[in-house]
């Protein structure tokens, strides 16, 4: 399985590219939205993108509008990993195409479980 | 709308505990929670139906501390960008609960990242409302929230 995180701070990006392999995936970064397209482009297809909302250049709204309204990745799953919580901004990324939403902070449980419900396979570690 | 300070402490706590996994607990009242020598603050501003800030400031090892927890690393080995990073993200995430405890419709900015020793935080019109200081790992961590005095006077917004 392949993986495509979408974060401005390399540090989350380290933190959900660690959680990430030890459940089985592949991690490609990109750190922010227009490096995330270009990423699908050049290195695509990912079966699951892991997209922040609040970056430079492009946020992750516009990504994963972008992303759907295009050819490029129609089967991705996208999680919206951010610290925006009210109930009308998971609404905007639902509406926008994203399959599912974690609040920062999160813990692995959390995230593996989001995956799981979108019927991604996560390996279990022992 | 308001902050608790309760609220505030039990965010941060379930911030380094689920994600850090760095020892935390709400700092004595008695406590010296005053951060000396370098230290480096996180900024996050949030605008909208409520304008102001939150501002995190942690002594240097305790951000290379954080640091090493966030991305695996042996802490000496840590570069500067990543320290600011870091805390950047630690700001993001303080930010984006205080958020959500205030309510209403607001934004958070993109974090900014200070480091230096003896430098303080300002921010014209603003007054703190909340804050809240804790140990961890022996060192003080400090959060503050400000108010801006009228809507905008605190910060940019930041586009959707």
């Amino acid at each position: 399985m392949r993986a495509l995180l979408v974060d401005d701070s390399r540090a989350m990006r380290m933190i959900l590219a660690r959680t990430l392999k030890e459940i089985g995936f592949e991690v490609t970064e990109a750190s922010h939205g227009l490096e995330g397209l270009e990423r699908l482009n050049t290195s695509g297809p990912f079966d699951l993108a892991l997209v922040d909302w609040n970056m430079p250049e492009m946020d992750g709204l516009t990504f994963v509008a972008t992303v759907r309204r295009g050819q490029l990745a129609h089967a991705m799953r996208i999680v919206m990993v951010t610290t925006e919580s009210e109930a009308e901004r998971v609404a905007a990324a639902l509406a926008a195409g994203a399959d599912e939403y974690v609040t920062k902070p999160f813990t692995k449980d959390a995230l593996t479980s989001k995956l799981e419900i979108i019927g991604l396979p996560v390996e279990k570690s022992v | 709308m308001t902050i608790q300070t309760l609220d505030l402490n039990a965010a941060v706590c379930g911030l380094f505990t689920s994600m850090l996994a760095l020892p935390i607990s709400v700092a004595d009242e008695f406590a010296d929670t005053e951060v000396h020598g370098a230290s480096v603050t996180g900024v996050i501003s949030i605008s909208g139906d409520w304008n102001g800030a939150v501002v995190v400031t942690v002594p240097m090892p305790l951000a290379r501390q954080i640091s090493a927890a966030m991305f695996a690393l042996d802490a000496d080995a840590l570069t500067e960008a990543e320290v600011q990073d870091a805390i950047g993200e630690l700001a993001n995430m303080v930010g984006g609960a205080t958020k959500a405890m205030l309510g209403g419709s607001s934004s958070v900015s993109l974090p900014s990242v200070t480091e230096g020793v003896r430098y303080r935080v300002s921010i014209p019109g603003a007054r703190e409302i909340a804050n809240a200081r804790f140990d961890c790992s022996g060192y003080p961590l400090c959060v503050s929230v400000v108010q801006g005095a009228s809507k905008g006077s605190a910060n940019a917004k930041r586009p959707a």
